[in-house]
């Protein structure tokens, strides 16, 4: 545990050094603001409040934009210390490359949450600031779940950053497989699905088949688990209508989340472990 | 080696927590090593030297009972070369077995109890450097400055051991194997000659290394 929190601290202190965490705190809050307040113009008279609208446009983002930077913040975890040699030395201390892995997630995760939080949360403190409408009570806990699942989504994401990292030999490589995962996961199965689904007018395809697929996409169910977790954000963003959406929990939807982040950590692992230095 | 974004003491404070290491005696490292001045820099702004002489203070993290250490010299200017091997005598007093490997064969042969040629990745020789040279029977050489007329003299005394060419000008350089050498040099003294000045080469580390080496490529 002890050298677990050891290496995490270290990339803590890296990701703040760098400046990485000011520059995508800034860059998520900007964002944020730039949605919830483009958000509150159409609203007009009608009973949504903002903070629903800005919930879909920020969940929305988030799929692009979160799953973008945990790779970016991951994929050089294993790979450039091992270019630039640091990862020799470390390996001859007392730990384990479990721990490194381990260690390694856990400060990113924190780097990550830290920015998501302090980002996205200051878009509701500009909100609540606004103050509009009294009705938002419902709508918050919507908010807590935007932050909560965006946490989670980019645990996924940095989990599988790290996985390609132990498991590659050179940076660039690195690079080019996170670029490729990214535009499968956000674009190309979205598209796809989408494909397959137009092209089924006979519905061959079950309903359980279909949410099954798209529960399989770790981005799917994070969308599934903001826009139908609340009425009026659902309404919003017309995931309503899709009924295969309806049957899933939010538990189910969290569990996928975590087991999303746990299977490459664990591929991590085994990756790191047969790594030759 | 180390990451050059880091202080030197946030580097020596990581390693300590992972050796599980109080990290109150880094100061006492940095004071070892002569980076007292550096340690709150970035290694990135670190000498090549600075960095190994911070190598040797991470190796040194938790008083070791062995200390591995390749190359340790290389980047070193001659001071902290000195130092350097002051540091590794301290280490050594305190009980500790230092194995190091080094090109620089020179400043090795004063400071190792033993010493391990490898030739190609295999144990050529093992054992102390004395015992390697009388293994090896490699002779000193004996270098006498005397006048012309005195040389003759010299050429007959030794015509028994040396062939004459060798005094022919006014410097004599005499082979003797280890146990012949004192009686060559009571000999020389007792001879009433004249002598110049007279000097002993003895086979350094360097003839013992190229003796085992190339005697591996010629078998």
């Amino acid at each position: 545990m002890n050298q677990i929190m050891t290496i995490a601290g270290k990339e803590i202190r890296d990701g703040m050094r760098n400046r990485w965490v000011v520059v995508v705190t800034l860059l998520m809050a900007g964002l944020a603001l730039i949605l919830s307040l483009l958000g509150s113009t159409p609203t007009g008279t009608t009973k949504i409040s903002t903070l629903a609208v800005t919930i879909v446009s920020l969940s929305s983002l988030s799929i692009f934009f979160i799953p973008l930077i945990a790779l970016l913040l991951s994929y050089d975890s294993i790979v450039g210390e091992s270019e630039r040699g640091t990862l020799l030395l470390l390996l001859a201390y007392p730990v384990a490359r479990w721990q490194v892995v381990v260690g390694k997630f856990t400060g990113h995760l924190t780097l990550l949450s830290a920015a998501i939080i302090l980002g996205y949360g200051a878009a509701g403190v500009a909100i609540v600031a606004s103050g509009e409408n009294g009705e938002m009570s419902e709508a918050w806990g919507g908010f807590v779940g935007l932050l909560g699942s965006s946490v989670l989504l980019g645990g996924v994401f940095l989990a599988i950053g790290l996985a390609i990292s132990a498991g590659v030999r050179e940076r660039g490589t690195a690079a080019a497989v996170c670029v490729a995962i990214w535009l499968l996961f956000v674009l190309v199965y979205d598209m796809g699905l989408l494909a397959v689904l137009a092209a089924d007018s006979q519905q061959v395809l079950g309903e359980q088949l279909v949410t099954g697929l798209l529960l399989a996409n770790p981005t799917d169910a994070y969308r599934m688990l903001n826009l139908i977790g609340n009425t009026e954000v659902s309404l919003l963003s017309g995931m309503a209508s899709l009924s295969a959406a309806r049957d899933v929990s939010v538990y189910v939807l969290v569990g996928l989340l975590i087991g999303w982040s746990l299977l490459p950590i664990g591929a991590a692992c085994l990756l790191f472990q047969r790594r030759p230095l | 080696m180390f990451q050059g974004s880091l202080t030197g003491r946030e580097t020596l404070v990581f390693y300590s927590r992972l050796k599980g290491q109080n990290t109150v005696r880094i100061d006492d490292l940095f004071q070892t090593v002569e980076l007292v001045e550096a340690a709150d820099r970035r290694v990135a702004t670190y000498s090549k030297g600075m960095r190994q002489r911070l190598g040797l203070a991470q190796a040194l993290i938790g008083q070791p009972d062995i200390l591995i250490l390749d190359e340790p010299t290389s980047g070193l200017d001659p001071a902290s070369r000195q130092n350097f091997f002051e540091i590794i005598e301290g280490v050594k007093n305190t009980g500790a077995a230092i194995l190091m490997s080094s090109h620089a064969l020179t400043e090795l042969e004063a400071r190792t109890d033993r010493v391990a040629i490898l030739n190609h990745g295999k144990l050529a020789a093992f054992g102390t450097i004395i015992e390697l040279k009388q293994a090896l029977s490699l002779s000193s050489r004996i270098k006498i400055k005397a006048a012309h007329s005195n040389m003759e003299e010299l050429s007959q005394q030794f015509s028994d051991r040396y062939s004459a060419d060798k005094f022919a000008n006014g410097v004599a350089v005499l082979e003797c194997r280890e146990d012949q050498k004192m009686s060559l040099l009571k000999d020389l003294m007792g001879s009433n000659i004249a002598l110049e000045s007279i000097q002993i080469v003895e086979p350094t580390l360097e003839h013992v290394f190229s003796a085992y080496t190339s005697r591996e490529k010629s078998q």
